[in-house]
């Protein structure tokens, strides 16, 4: 019988160790993206992935303008996470890991081609509809989301 | 063995002993007897989920009580009288027709999660009527009912028409905002949280997508882990779209459906665990709610049953990244 007490007490004592040292191995993140605001997100069922775009002024309106026409100094932020199950809510899913962090500046646009920095920050970049995209395809990929309806 | 006892001693043992007796009879007549209320409008479900609802729910959730003869003797039926009020508020089975399609399948919603997470039926109440357990099988009924009444399907081309006329008016429009919604509960849409950092995204049912800022006070809360409780001041705001697909496959946001707002205050907002609720509808932004304390029926019971654990937020940032 004491032995049944001792083994179960130092099964429960490891337990609860061990999910505070899972505790302590894990965070959130929330992102700073500085003075960056949010321009629109997307879920990727298939990935599994949440991403959002984020810009400065001059970005937001160049991509609210939808015309192309880019101005020095645009600054974009996308970053990708990867979504889980909301514990909290069956129905629901939620971000969790942060997948990668990439830039993009429009150093002068109006040379040709347009002079562009695209660098990635951290992570590693998704593919796209099944494929990875080069560097000048993934630019205008991610110069092709609009901003999302915000009153 | 013969005991003797002092007639003296006797008399004031049967005293005693009449004390809780006449309290108990006295008790009866301060007690308000339970609301009867009409069956307006009952629920229409397959009959094995009526089956699980009506042994499981019904005592409390309905208007159609069977109550074991005990429940109705004070002070039990003090609480049973309670419990019964405030879960007619909440959810009323007797009632049902009366909330519009897309309420019904946002509570068939509540119901699923409620039961699976064992919050419901309430364990104090199983306690006492084990019969009324669901077992997980039923929750497995509920759950195949539930997901067979929800659109999941992606938006069909009239709602991506309709969301790229949405979009087309929107960017045209100028809109001021000379006098800001207020929420009946005195919260006062703002502006402001477009400039705070994002704290979370997440989606529902597959039919909508939500990004979630939160200002520095919240921030902070979540990068500390500061959850119980949330310090006062803290703001969060859901922004929420439908769901449109796009060339890529990847889902968007097509027309803006609300903005949530939770604000902390725990002395102002104490019946809803100290925090206040709001919500901004359409691009119009009109509040929810009619009357001040519409949160403790509509928002709260599912907050404080399901997302404790976060300080009764359910979209705050899984915690799952390496902690460097």
């Amino acid at each position: 019988m004491k032995a049944i007490i001792l083994t179960t007490l130092s099964i429960a004592i490891m337990t609860t160790a061990c999910r505070q040292a899972a505790d302590k191995t894990h965070t959130r993140i929330v992102y700073d993206a500085g003075a960056r605001r949010v321009i629109t997100h997307a879920v990727n069922k298939k990935l599994e992935t949440m991403s959002i775009l984020y810009g400065n002024a001059s970005a937001y309106n160049t991509a609210l303008a939808g015309n192309g026409l880019h101005q020095a100094n645009e600054l974009y932020t996308f970053v990708t996470w990867r979504y889980h199950e909301n514990p909290l809510w069956y129905g629901s899913k939620v971000n969790g890991e942060l997948l990668s962090v990439e830039h993009l500046r429009i150093i002068s646009p109006d040379d040709a081609p347009a002079q562009m920095d695209y660098q990635v920050e951290s992570g590693e970049v998704l593919p796209v509809n099944g494929r990875l995209l080069s560097r000048e395809e993934r630019i205008r990929y991610l110069l092709e989301y609009h901003p999302s309806i915000m009153p | 063995m013969i005991t003797n006892t002092h007639p003296r001693k006797k008399n004031l043992a049967w005293k005693l002993a009449a004390i809780p007796v006449a309290a108990l009879v006295v008790i009866q007549c301060i007690q308000e007897p339970l609301e009867s209320k009409a069956v307006t409008a009952e629920i229409q479900a397959p009959k094995e989920v009526m089956a699980i609802f009506e042994r499981s729910c019904y005592d409390c959730h309905s208007n159609n009580q069977e109550l074991p003869w005990y429940n109705k003797i004070a002070p039990v039926s003090w609480q049973v009288n309670k419990d019964i009020t405030r879960a007619r508020e909440v959810l009323n089975f007797s009632e049902w027709g009366h909330l519009s399609k897309k309420e019904q399948v946002g509570k068939f919603w509540g119901i699923l999660n409620m039961v699976k997470s064992g919050k419901m039926p309430l364990p104090r109440y199983t306690r006492v009527h084990p019969g009324a357990t669901v077992t997980p099988a039923e929750i497995e009924t509920i759950k195949g009912y539930v997901l067979s009444i929800t659109d999941r399907q992606p938006a069909d081309s009239n709602t991506i028409k309709a969301a790229t006329q949405a979009y087309d008016q929107w960017k045209e429009k100028k809109t001021t905002k000379n006098n800001p919604p207020v929420s009946p509960n005195g919260i006062v849409y703002s502006d402001e949280f477009k400039s705070w950092k994002v704290i979370s995204m997440s989606t529902l049912y597959d039919k909508s997508m939500r990004v979630i800022y939160g200002n520095d006070i919240a921030v902070k809360a979540i990068r500390e882990e500061n959850f119980h409780p949330w310090p006062d001041g803290a703001i969060v705001v859901k922004a929420v779209w439908e769901q449109i697909e796009n060339q890529y496959g990847e889902v968007r946001p097509g027309k803006f459906i609300n903005a949530q707002f939770m604000v902390k205050d725990a002395a102002r907002y104490q019946d809803t665990e100290g925090w206040g609720f709001a919500k901004f509808n359409g691009e119009a932004l009109t509040p929810t709610g009619k009357t001040v304390n519409f949160a403790t029926i509509s928002c709260i019971s599912c907050h404080r049953q399901l997302a404790k654990e976060t300080g009764f937020l359910f979209n705050v940032p899984l915690k799952l990244n390496p902690a460097k």
